[in-house]
């Protein structure tokens, strides 16, 4: 699919530290994608250089394959880690305020969002101050000032912080919904569940360089490294004669609940998982087989500290 | 409606909407009749030795028309001289009253208002609206929009300080005048030798309306002119406090004006005077105060060209800072950064 924005060899050094090395990707258009990386990696930087909030040194963003312009700026939707409303103006209004800038009539913008306080079940603020909400109220009234213009790229800065778990969910819905209406998503985040459960395709940055780059469902399955997790009942030596010489066990055996004896295998050759459970059927009883995909959080981990 | 509207409209609303606005705006005038109420009366005091001495001179001329004496010519042509010289000085005096008080108008004006925008411009910083608003929309549209929204809130109070004192002025004062027990025409006389009485005797309604039209352009000029380098300013900075190093570049005219003034009253057309009139720093703090005396028409269309040309000069160079400052977070820029923020591409 052809990419709605591509970001290519960006670099970007403050004084005494590079916050941005080299950095190159390609965010599919209509997909969720996750900017991940640990605290001070380079991810709100990054941010900052799509939206002409801070020049490279060098590289440069394309947006629909021409290099974005101020114009093409205010037509996406972002929402800034430190999240910004009137703290003097009452919600709707504010909310309007913002929908007008983005170019809606005043009906229009009046309309959807009425929809929207709606859905995020926030329609008795409409009235209310923004200084008068709390952290977590404050964050629904910016993501929907962010979306209700209906952008076809939207970037958030740490969406989730802030949220308890209810609203997070609530918020990973609305994410998806808007993906599915044709928008293209950029998240930035160190809430792994939320990756796994709805990024696309992910960027992981660490120490101002992207060290892994790529759709979700890959980097898990590349990381698992064709690991299988065997738990069967029956004797040992059975078991290695089974596998012998298209899998390899890796550490000792265990013996789990109900007597099932639990291994984990690795297998090189992927042609070679049909042999292997045909010939472990023949010499156990199989009890469960299946592949070990490692969490995000997992990959998070071993990718930053350079054992993945 | 286009950005620059509805950032103006923003601006416009939040402000007048506040309960501050509304209080500062009632009292304010009631505040400023109350403080010249008292002048009023004290001028009355003084009132009976004024009457004897016009009277005096009336009863001068009378005597030496109608009596025929043989004066000598010199002297009495000398008499008329120093007459004529004294009433000049007590124009100039009036002038510079006037002039004073119409410089300090817009002072007031220029500085309060102007502190709005630096304050508005700092308080978005803060909060980080800022950056959603520069992600929405050309900083030039923001800047000019929190300027010309902050401009109607100006005028709007204005306007409603100058109907609030007509009303006052018209139907309170008398009223307060009846009930202390004050005679009415007295007080009017009084006003006449007073502020409207001076205004009326030094000129005539076409120089008034001229003045209130260069008021008008000098305030307009001149808030424009400061307002943006306020706008800039407050660009660059993330707190108050870090806006005082660069107050200095307003402050300092702003002084220069006021101090050149004092000499303005003496003298309207020294050098001094002159230029500073020219200067689109100080013009319309001491053009102001040289109008009343009569300046030549010519001296007033150059010092407006040159402060409408500043003016836009000046909103460039802030829009240029502003540009780049609105990104800047959490290092205090200096002079030098200022300046290769405007060259910046």
């Amino acid at each position: 699919m052809d990419p709605i924005l591509i970001i290519e060899n960006v670099t970007k050094s403050y004084i005494g530290h590079k916050a941005l090395d080299d950095i190159s990707m390609e965010i599919p258009r209509g997909s969720i994608y996750g900017l991940l990386g640990p605290n001070g990696a380079g991810k709100t930087t990054l941010i900052r250089v799509v939206n002409h909030m801070t020049a490279p040194d060098c590289g440069k963003v394309l947006f629909e394959g021409h290099e974005i312009t101020d114009n093409d700026i205010y037509t996406i939707g972002y929402m800034p880690e430190e999240r910004g409303l009137y703290r003097k103006m009452k919600v709707g209004e504010q909310a309007v305020f913002f929908a007008r800038i983005h170019g809606l009539s005043r009906s229009e913008a009046t309309h959807r969002l009425r929809s929207w306080f709606e859905r995020l079940d926030i329609s008795e603020w409409w009235d209310k101050k923004v200084e008068d909400l709390s952290k977590g109220m404050a964050q629904k009234v910016q993501f929907i000032t962010t979306v209700v213009h209906e952008p076809k790229l939207l970037i958030f800065d740490e969406p989730f912080s802030g949220f308890d778990p209810i609203n997070q969910d609530l918020l990973k819905k609305e994410i998806l919904g808007l993906r599915d209406r044709g928008a293209t998503v950029i998240f930035s985040t160190h809430n792994m569940e939320s990756v796994e459960e709805i990024c696309d395709d992910i960027t992981l940055i660490n120490k101002s360089q992207n060290i892994l780059s790529g759709p979700v469902n890959e980097i898990r399955r590349k990381a698992g490294g064709n690991t299988f997790l065997v738990v069967f009942n029956g004797s040992q030596e059975d078991f290695i004669e089974a596998i012998n010489g298209h899998a390899n066990p890796i550490g000792q055996p265990e013996v789990i609940i109900g007597g099932y004896t639990q291994q984990k295998i690795h297998i090189p050759d992927d042609s070679s998982i049909r042999t292997v459970i045909g010939s472990l059927n023949d010499k156990v009883f199989l009890r469960s087989f299946q592949e070990i995909i490692p969490s995000m959080n997992d990959i998070f981990i071993r990718a930053v500290n350079g054992t993945l | 409606m286009s950005k620059i509207g509805l950032i103006i409209e923003r601006e416009f609303l939040e402000r007048v909407r506040k309960k501050s606005f509304i209080i500062v705006t009632i009292l304010t005038p009631l505040l400023l009749l109350a403080s010249m109420f008292a002048p009023v009366i004290f001028m009355l005091l003084s009132e009976s030795s004024a009457k004897t001495e016009s009277v005096k001179v009336v009863v001068d001329e009378k005597i030496m028309n109608d009596a025929n004496i043989q004066v000598d010519i010199q002297t009495f042509q000398n008499a008329q001289y120093e007459q004529q010289n004294k009433q000049k000085e007590s124009s100039n005096a009036v002038s510079g009253g006037v002039g004073f008080a119409l410089a300090m108008i817009i002072y007031f004006i220029v500085i309060v208002y102007g502190q709005q925008v630096l304050q508005s411009v700092i308080d978005e910083k803060q909060t980080r609206v800022l950056d959603v608003m520069i992600t929405s929309c050309k900083p030039f549209d923001l800047m000019m929009g929190k300027i010309l929204g902050i401009a109607l809130v100006a005028a709007l109070q204005i306007l409603i300080w100058i109907v609030l004192i007509i009303i006052v002025s018209k139907i309170a004062v008398p009223i307060i005048a009846g009930k202390i027990g004050i005679d009415l025409a007295v007080i009017q006389a009084a006003g006449a030798s007073g502020i409207a009485g001076l205004l009326s005797s030094l000129t005539n309604l076409s120089l008034l309306s001229k003045i209130f039209l260069m008021m008008l352009i000098y305030i307009i000029g001149g808030f424009l002119f400061y307002a943006s380098m306020y706008a800039a300013i407050g660009s660059s900075v993330d707190t108050p406090q870090d806006a005082a190093q660069f107050n200095i570049i307003i402050m300092l005219p702003v002084v220069i004006g006021i101090s050149v003034l004092m000499g303005v009253m003496q003298n309207p057309d020294s050098n001094m005077a002159y230029w500073c009139s020219l200067i689109p720093f100080t013009s319309p703090i001491v053009m102001m105060a040289r109008i009343p005396f009569g300046i030549p028409t010519s001296e007033i269309v150059v010092s407006i060209v040159v402060l409408y040309i500043s003016f836009m000069l000046m909103t460039w160079v802030a829009a240029r800072i502003f540009r780049v400052g609105v990104f800047m977070h959490g290092k205090k820029p200096t002079w030098k950064d200022l300046g290769s923020w405007i060259m910046m591409k």
